[in-house]
């Protein structure tokens, strides 16, 4: 269904003409279905893409849209630097709001270590501003192209440099909200005009009502403004580069100091993790997995094979028991004398705890404290096929590490094994760190081949597989990743919050003017209330193989056809 | 090539927007390596969103219209996205050679606009895109006594370039330059009215037959010479022969391609020439992208994507890949810092993350408002410097930098390497 003349017109009146596109070349820009957020099914292009795209510049043109859309029965979806695939439309009658033009930084409030920042800030860009000011943000795994805002307001935005700069969940402050039915609201300190300094009040809090740890992924509303958490860079203003591209690295200033540290079991690295963060030391604490440092050390999928079949890995990529049971920490300090304390305490940790330090030849130093401090190489994660997905993302006391290293080997099990559907690279490939400096955050990922349907049905069933252990076992945790349909299947284990998420989601989004793709519907699908029994057979040892076929055949279907289509 | 091998390459993109940004940025205002996304803000103009544009060509999901070709076109060919996105994701999606055949597609189908159909039937008529006669190519060097080196054999073949040659304003510098290489004694002779296009704004524009048969041509010019080195005087020129003439199958034969900064470092170096003072000046230096990232030398690969460790991808035979690194950017610089008193500050993107000027790839003739703002954004980056002087290799940037600057009054002057060597070299 196009738009009609009316609400075509009426979108223009509200962004001004030239920055709306009914044209079918620009709508299909915006249907891509790969990278983060991609669904695994064969087709890259989605079935349905947006019937138009608008370029709002401010926080009224975005109510305006918002309000041509209730008009004209048209859903909308917004996004900010739209990575990966989750801004995709589902709906056949669906906009795309896309927030490029509202890019502005309004503030870097030094002295309160905060910003107030629009949707299309990347974190490059406030990382850049910020350290100008002796400040440092966080920057999740998307990288340095991502929206600060659009992970702060509706994703569950968690990256490597969490020891100093938290997590996005809880860097969000005061915030502006167009909300599904076309109310401006601020919430937290900027609801009551006085700043954007805080999430909760003074004025309406209720921030974590409408995000959840989740997020809404763009499923409720057009957040538009946001108060923002810096934090301390005790570093240069500017990054001081070397080498060269793309394996830029980055002079190690005075004081700062990059290690990389093993053991020989996750239970000792589990004791050096709570002295490391006990102690304080840490800038960036951060456990890697062996074959995503191979990746970030070479520049292309060839130069890597060639590293890995040649023997020729450096001792940080190398997934052996000598070698993969790591903490990589890049130290900061003022004084020669601060760094030299540090120093002392990393030694006596190692010396508590059986650990040694492998030794990094000058380059590969260089560019892995580039890495830690800029985040820029965790994109390569999707480089050998353009296609990840995650079967683990575990918020948690640091004791469960041991237990959730275990969890993972076992989950992708065979599949990363020669002849798997898997990319053959670290065992569990978890990436790891403390965030906030204290809870343990581990997430796996790993490679898929999208153009192998047993290898999309593999993912399928990873999930589904993953999500009944966290919820059967009861004691890995938190997932974070239950988006979609996966959230009302396993509701139980979070104390049914979806019973809650869908009470707020047909409150604010009364008309149903919002696609619900990764968020929750408004309504449970019809598959929900077979669930618990469907998943007493599918888990089944027996009922496996059955298993696995269906989840193939779901991969080459697609899953609308389980769901059913989207109204 | 064609478009339809393009489909894996594009079928890699994780839409990731680094094609739209410096790999590592230095500030939120310079932050942006594409000037097409800059100017249509829509995702279709980013070189990730031509390539889903491609895509959905291939899949019959869309056709041809107004916008699509505005996206397709409202774009300089500056290779900045192909850079950033090696960042991460090395050879697999280059996006710079699927927009190569993405215009090629366009000009098979018969689409082309209507601004570059008057390039190409100028080009065919005259060999240059100007359509000014071939008659006045050599015009710059009446009375200059200069060896005809379709006649005369020379060990140097000074190539001018259609921009150069047909710019009055370039003749100071070009004959300043021809005195330059006979006091260093360079045995030296041009092709004059035989020169014509090498091919590559025809190959930008989509018309990969038309590029073919004027690269040919320049290639039969220069080797039947029998010279030893080509130096060329025009960056797209030079960008072609190292890059263009590869991927149309032309060989040189061999020859040692020089631009004429290279060569003037080579022989101010060897002391064969010798740089004196000049007026103090805070210069900046544009890197164009001709002689930049686009200059790399192209290698053509045949082989096939292997799958190893499960669902990797590789290479077999490995392929050389391009990060735009190898370009000509130091002799400049080099040439620049030679002249006393010249303090050379460098613009937050440089070398391969040059921005662009917005005036290559056909930008300029089809749509002057972004080719004027592109270069806006560019004087404004090097006003940031503190820079009194903007110097660049390119005669064509320079042209568009230098006109665009007088139009908005800017404070900068806008001068070319060689005019700045000009009044510095003896």
């Amino acid at each position: 269904m196009p738009l009609t003349a009316e609400a075509l017109r009426d979108l223009e009146s509200a962004v001004g003409k030239g920055n709306v596109s009914d044209d079918s070349s620009t709508c299909m820009s915006y249907a891509w279905n790969a990278g983060l957020g991609g669904m695994p099914k064969p087709n890259r292009l989605a079935v349905v893409p947006p019937i138009g795209v608008v370029l709002p510049a401010n926080t009224e043109q975005v109510q305006g849209v918002v309000k041509a859309c209730l008009k004209h029965g048209i859903k909308f979806k917004p996004h900010s630097t739209g990575y990966g695939s989750l801004a995709t439309v589902a709906s056949p009658n669906a906009i795309s709001v896309d927030l490029r033009r509202m890019n502005r930084i309004h503030e870097i409030d030094e002295r309160n270590q905060m910003a107030v920042i629009e949707p299309y800030v990347t974190a490059g860009q406030l990382q850049a501003e910020a350290m100008k000011s002796g400040l440092n943000c966080h920057i999740v795994g998307a990288g340095l192209t991502h929206s600060p805002l659009a992970s702060a307001t509706a994703c569950f935005g968690i990256g490597i440099s969490g020891t100093t700069t938290g997590n996005n969940v809880r860097n969000l402050l005061g915030l502006e909200w167009v909300t599904p039915n076309g109310e401006i609201l601020n919430i937290g300190s900027s609801g009551s005009g006085s700043g954007w300094f805080s999430g909760e009040g003074p004025g309406p809090g209720f921030r974590g009502m409408i995000r959840g740890i989740t997020g809404t992924m763009g499923e409720l509303g057009i957040f538009t403004k946001i108060g923002y958490k810096l934090y301390p860079w005790p570093g240069p203003k500017k990054l001081e580069t070397m080498g060269k591209h793309p394996q830029l690295g980055m002079r190690i200033p005075e004081h700062f100091r990059l290690y990389h540290l093993a053991w020989q079991s996750w239970e000792d690295v589990t004791k050096a993790s709570y002295e490391i963060n006990q102690s304080g030391v840490a800038y960036v604490l951060v456990r890697i997995p062996p074959n995503s440092y191979g990746m970030a050390l070479s520049a292309t999928n060839n130069d890597y094979y060639d590293l890995l079949s040649q023997g020729r890995l450096p001792d940080i990529a190398k997934d052996d028991d000598q070698h993969r049971m790591t903490w990589t920490m890049l130290t900061a300090a003022s004084s020669a004398a601060e760094a030299r304390y540090k120093e002392r305490v990393v030694k006596g940790i190692l010396a508590n705890t059986n650990g040694r330090e492998i030794a990094l030849s000058p380059d590969h130093e260089g560019l892995v404290a580039y890495f830690l401090v800029t985040s820029i190489y965790i994109p390569r994660v999707l480089r050998p096929s353009s296609a990840m997905s995650t079967s683990f993302g575990v918020l948690e006391s640091f004791s469960k590490l041991p237990e959730v290293m275990k969890a993972g080997e076992v989950c992708l099990g065979e599949d990363i094994k020669p002849g798997g559907m898997f990319m053959q690279g670290s065992r569990e490939e978890f990436w790891s760190w403390p965030s906030e400096g204290r809870h343990l955050w581990t997430e796996n990922a790993f490679s898929y081949d999208v153009n192998i349907p047993e290898s999309r049905g593999a993912v399928l069933r990873m999930a589904l597989e993953h999500d009944d252990m966290v919820q059967t076992k009861g004691s890995l945790g938190v997932e974070v990743f239950a988006l979609g349909p996966l959230a009302d299947f396993f509701s139980s284990a979070s104390s049914n919050a979806t019973l809650w998420m869908r009470k707020v989601k047909q409150r604010f989004d009364g008309h149903n003017a919002q696609d619900a793709q990764f968020f929750i519907s408004r309504e449970a699908p019809w598959i929900t209330k077979y669930w618990p029994f469907l998943r007493r057979v599918l888990f089944l040892r027996i009922f496996r193989p059955v298993f696995k076929r269906m989840m193939t055949h779901f991969a080459i279907v697609g899953l609308q056809a389980l769901m059913g289509k989207r109204k | 090539m064609s478009l339809e091998t393009r489909k894996r390459y594009i079928e890699r993109c994780p839409r990731c927007s680094q094609c739209k940004w410096l790999p590592a940025p230095k500030s939120q205002r310079f932050a942006s390596v594409c000037p097409s996304i800059q100017y249509g803000n829509f995702h279709s103009y980013s070189a990730g969103g031509k390539g889903f544009t491609a895509y959905a060509m291939l899949e019959n999901r869309i056709g041809y219209s107004a916008e699509m070709l505005r996206s397709v076109f409202a774009c300089t060919m500056c290779g900045a996205c192909d850079t950033s996105c090696k960042t991460n994701f090395g050879d697999n999606i280059e996006p710079l050679d699927t927009l190569y055949e993405l215009r090629a597609r366009v000009v098979r189908d018969g689409k082309s606009l209507p601004a570059h159909v008057e390039l190409i039937d100028n080009l065919r008529r005259v060999g240059n895109p100007f359509g000014k006669p071939s008659q006045e190519r050599a015009r710059w060097a009446e009375g200059l006594n200069l060896k005809d080196i379709t006649k005369q054999r020379a060990d140097v073949f000074l190539h001018i370039g259609c921009t150069p040659a047909y710019d009055e304003a370039e003749w100071r510098s070009l004959q300043f330059c021809a005195e330059l290489l006979k006091n260093a004694k360079v045995d030296f002779g041009v092709a004059g009215n035989a020169e014509q296009s090498s091919g590559g704004l025809a190959f930008d524009l989509g018309f990969q037959e038309d590029a073919r048969r004027l690269a040919e041509a320049s290639a039969k010019l220069v080797v039947a010479s029998g010279a030893k080195t080509l130096v060329t005087c025009c960056a797209e020129s030079y960008a072609a022969f190292k890059n263009g003439f590869p991927r149309l199958g032309v060989s040189l034969g061999g020859l040692r391609v020089l631009h004429i900064t290279e060569y003037l470092d080579e022989l101010i170096r060897d002391g064969r020439l010798k740089p004196r003072s000049s007026a103090n000046a805070l210069v900046t230096y544009h890197d164009p992208c001709k002689l930049g990232r686009l200059s790399e030398t192209y290698t053509p690969w045949q082989g096939e994507w292997r799958r190893v460790l499960n669902v990797m991808y590789i290479a077999v035979p490995p392929r050389p890949v391009l990060y735009g690194t190898e370009g000509n950017y130091d002799a400049p610089r080099r040439l620049l810092q030679s002249i006393a008193g010249v303090e050379v500050v460098e613009m937050e993107r440089s070398r391969e993350y040059s921005y662009c000027c917005g005036a290559g790839g056909g930008a300029k003739e089809a749509y002057p408002d972004f080719a004027e703002k592109t270069a806006g954004d560019r004087l404004t980056e090097a006003e940031a410097t503190g820079a009194s002087v903007m110097v660049t290799a390119c005669a064509t940037c320079q042209r568009h930098l230098s006109a665009v600057a007088n139009k908005q009054g800017s404070k900068l002057r806008v001068k070319g390497l060689l005019e700045m060597l000009c009044e510095a070299v003896v």
